[in-house]
């Protein structure tokens, strides 16, 4: 079987636009990846990339003012092991409410966006498994939606899980909503887990917590991630592939323990110099020269151009730089590589 | 060692805790900062580090009398001489606050999108009734905007224009127009991406040189410290756990809650070696554990560790720990 025969996921030209008092503005432009089952892909990026909407677009949770624009794909490999064009569904297929939770589920930044304040967490998780019968082999009684959820709750790391069963997000610490939040996105056992920078937020030692579970639970259910994060440290530890993305556009991709090692693109290498380093010592750091651009001035040419030290007059404002492989499953978008034909 | 400018001592802040309820009875109190000592010498930096509720926040903020002190003293050594600063009161207070100044985490929140960037700077300046006339303030804004590296031009705008690492530079600018010997810094850069960050770290260091600004850098992020801090506290449900110059701390961290932070940190080389994770988070500081207050989290806890709080006692010169078996367990 070809790589590509065996993706969960194929994304191609992804390009979702806003639109806005001043018109339309892209938030993802030609967006493409491929993503295997039991495979992390890291999305990194700076605030505003496009790393959110991209993957509000999968599993088409975008506004009203969204449009995905035509030639976009997303085919998505059901259990059934039928292909789904996400892209072709109305926002009111009802096929999407089977792939939202149940093939596809999502976490966040924030736990209180995952669950509703009104119902305790026990409800929430119950009522899930009653909403994907597909996924969890058949209706359950309320019995045993309690037992799998309690049981889930526990797999998690909350203690006394009976307890929490019976009450609010409110009444849970932050820690133990972060854990109950991945408990309810799990207990359908989806096939995709889109983690949302499910850990920024946290302190170093709750993260560490976080990002181990996620691991184990990752391995032990065999699903797939797409991991969210703007912080490339995260990305080495949680990913197998890793996607850069900047204005919307994903510049340089591939296996991560390559692109971290041998960053190609000036964005990539400028994002891992200005990291600060865990390591005692003042001194000055490098930081990407000028500010985030606003996708409303997307400038010509490659987006990078106006802060990349590199840039070729009259090349890099004019047209866009060619996605050239330069290692195993290793490309860069960028004109440097196009001229020597990968270093 | 050379004369402080802060010079913190037995300092505890407490709040109360309500019941729930039509009569919220008084029904406890959290011990947010219980019993800290802290110098900070002129133009240093002290990083504060800690997990999230561990006081960092209320401990600087009571340095700057912005929450009830309830016990302790807090002095500043100035060129016009000593203060006792938790004697100042009323309209003494208020002239005082020109010497120690705040600047928040949230750039996007702390700014009123009211007023331009040229109120907002000015603002201490004229409620401190610091200028003479609109003239020399604009002056003094003009001034103090340029070493900040914001474009004067900008001036007349509304920070809603601006982007987190502008606005954070505003922000800055506030603090320090007034000339203050004494800067807290509560997580200035940990709403930014990356990229901005390591400019406003700059920016920092570059004013320190220039002003000889006197720090505390509170963060949850030791790579920030290590970049920043000449020495870093460590807090731990409201007490300093550690204390050390910041090559000393980062070579050889003492106390196994500092080693646990350190082995935290997410690295960019996959596969770390020895960690030493922490299970369970912070515990609820209006029930602090008895004795020393990690022992619920430590792995190396004892009989004593849950009956005799540690003493924080200095392990070499300037290298103060408060653990029972600190030089057992140094590694
Ligand atoms: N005004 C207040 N009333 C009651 N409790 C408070 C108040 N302010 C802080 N606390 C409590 O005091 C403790 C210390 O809080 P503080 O904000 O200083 O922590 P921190 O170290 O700054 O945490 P973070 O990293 O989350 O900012 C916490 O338990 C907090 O809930
Ligand atoms: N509802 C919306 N209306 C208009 N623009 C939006 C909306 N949501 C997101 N955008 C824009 O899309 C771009 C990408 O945003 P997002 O995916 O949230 O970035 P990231 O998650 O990488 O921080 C940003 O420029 C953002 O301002
Ligand atoms: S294409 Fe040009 S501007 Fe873009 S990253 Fe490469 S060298 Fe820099
Ligand atoms: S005193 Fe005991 S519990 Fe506290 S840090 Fe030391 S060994 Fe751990
Ligand atoms: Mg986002
Ligand atoms: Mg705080």
């Amino acid at each position: 079987m070809s790589a590509a025969a065996a993706a969960l996921l194929r994304v191609r030209d992804l390009t979702v636009d806003f639109r806005t008092d001043e018109g339309w503005v892209r938030a993802v432009e030609e967006v493409g990846f491929d993503l295997r089952p039991g495979r992390t892909l890291g999305l990194v990026g700076e605030s505003g990339s496009g790393k959110s909407v991209s993957t509000r677009a999968l599993v088409r949770l975008l506004p009203a003012s969204a449009r995905i624009a035509p030639g976009s794909s997303m085919r998505f490999r059901l259990r059934s092991g039928e292909e789904m064009e996400i892209a072709a569904l109305s926002p009111r297929d009802r096929r999407l409410r089977r792939l939202r939770g149940g093939e596809i589920a999502l976490i966040f930044q924030e736990p209180m966006a995952a669950f509703s304040p009104v119902y305790t967490i026990g409800h929430q998780m119950c009522e899930a498994l009653f909403a994907h019968p597909e996924a969890v082999g058949g209706r359950l009684s309320r019995a045993e939606a309690r037992e799998r959820a309690v049981e889930m709750l526990a797999r998690v790391g909350i203690a006394n899980p009976a307890l929490r069963f019976d009450q609010y997000p409110f009444e849970l610490s932050g820690g133990m909503r972060q854990r109950a939040m991945i408990a309810l996105a799990l207990i359908t056992r989806p096939q995709l887990l889109i983690a949302d920078e499910p850990t920024t937020a946290l302190d170093v030692t709750l993260q560490a917590q976080i990002l181990d579970l996620m691991q184990e639970l990752r391995a032990e259910f065999g699903m797939a991630m797409i991991f969210i994060t703007h912080d490339m440290a995260v990305i080495a530890q949680i990913a197998d592939e890793v996607a850069v993305m900047y204005l919307g556009r994903i510049v340089e991709s591939g296996p991560a323990r390559e692109v971290l090692r041998r960053p190609k693109h000036p964005y990539t290498q400028a994002l891992l110099r200005a990291l600060p380093r865990p390591e005692a010592g003042r001194r000055r750091l490098v930081p990407v020269p000028g500010d985030i651009p606003s996708p409303r001035e997307r400038p010509a040419g490659c987006p990078f151009h106006p802060r990349c030290a590199h840039r070729l007059p009259g090349r890099c404002d004019r047209a866009l730089p060619p996605v050239v492989e330069v290692g195993d499953g290793h490309r860069v978008a960028c004109v440097l590589f196009a001229e020597e034909g990968g270093r | 060692m050379s004369a402080p400018l802060v010079e913190v001592e037995g300092l505890a802040v407490r709040f109360p805790v309500h019941s729930r309820g039509l009569f919220r009875r008084r029904v406890g109190q959290i011990h947010a900062v219980d019993g800290v000592d802290l110098r900070l010498e002129r133009g240093e930096t002290v990083g504060l580090v800690g997990e999230s509720g561990s006081g960092k926040t209320t401990l600087g903020r009571a340095i700057l009398r912005a929450v009830p002190v309830s016990e302790g003293r807090i002095r500043f050594h100035l060129e016009e001489g000593e203060v006792d600063v938790l004697a100042l009161a009323g309209e003494r207070l208020r002239r005082f606050r020109r010497h120690m100044q705040l600047v928040f985490q949230d750039p996007y929140a702390s700014l009123d999108p009211r007023m331009t960037v040229r109120d907002i700077i000015a603002e201490p300046l004229e409620a401190l009734g610091l200028a003479a006339s609109r003239a020399e303030v604009d002056e003094r804004v003009r001034e103090i905007a340029q070493r900040c590296r914001i474009n004067v031009e900008y001036l007349r705008r509304f920070p809603h224009a601006f982007s987190g690492g502008q606005r954070q530079r505003i922000g800055i600018a506030r603090a320090l127009v007034c000339n203050p010997e004494f800067l807290v810094l509560d997580e200035p850069v940990s709403a930014l991406d990356v990229s901005i960050q390591a400019d406003i770290l700059n920016l920092l260091m570059d004013l320190q040189d220039s002003f000889g600004t006197t720090y505390l850098f509170i963060t949850h992020d030791l790579a920030v410290v290590g970049q920043i801090a000449r020495r870093v506290a460590v807090m731990y449900l409201g007490r300093i756990v550690e204390l050390a110059p910041t090559e000393e701390l980062f070579q050889r961290p003492l106390h196994p809650y500092t080693r646990a932070l350190f082995s935290a940190i997410p690295s960019l080389e996959p596969g770390r070696s020895e960690r030493l994770v922490l299970a369970g988070e912070v515990p609820d500081p209006a029930h602090p554990p008895s004795g020393c207050r990690f022992h619920t989290r430590c792995p190396f806890a004892r009989p004593r560790c849950r009956e005799e709080p540690p003493e924080l006692r200095a392990l070499a010169p300037d290298h103060l720990v408060a653990c029972h078996f600190a030089e057992e367990l140094a590694p």
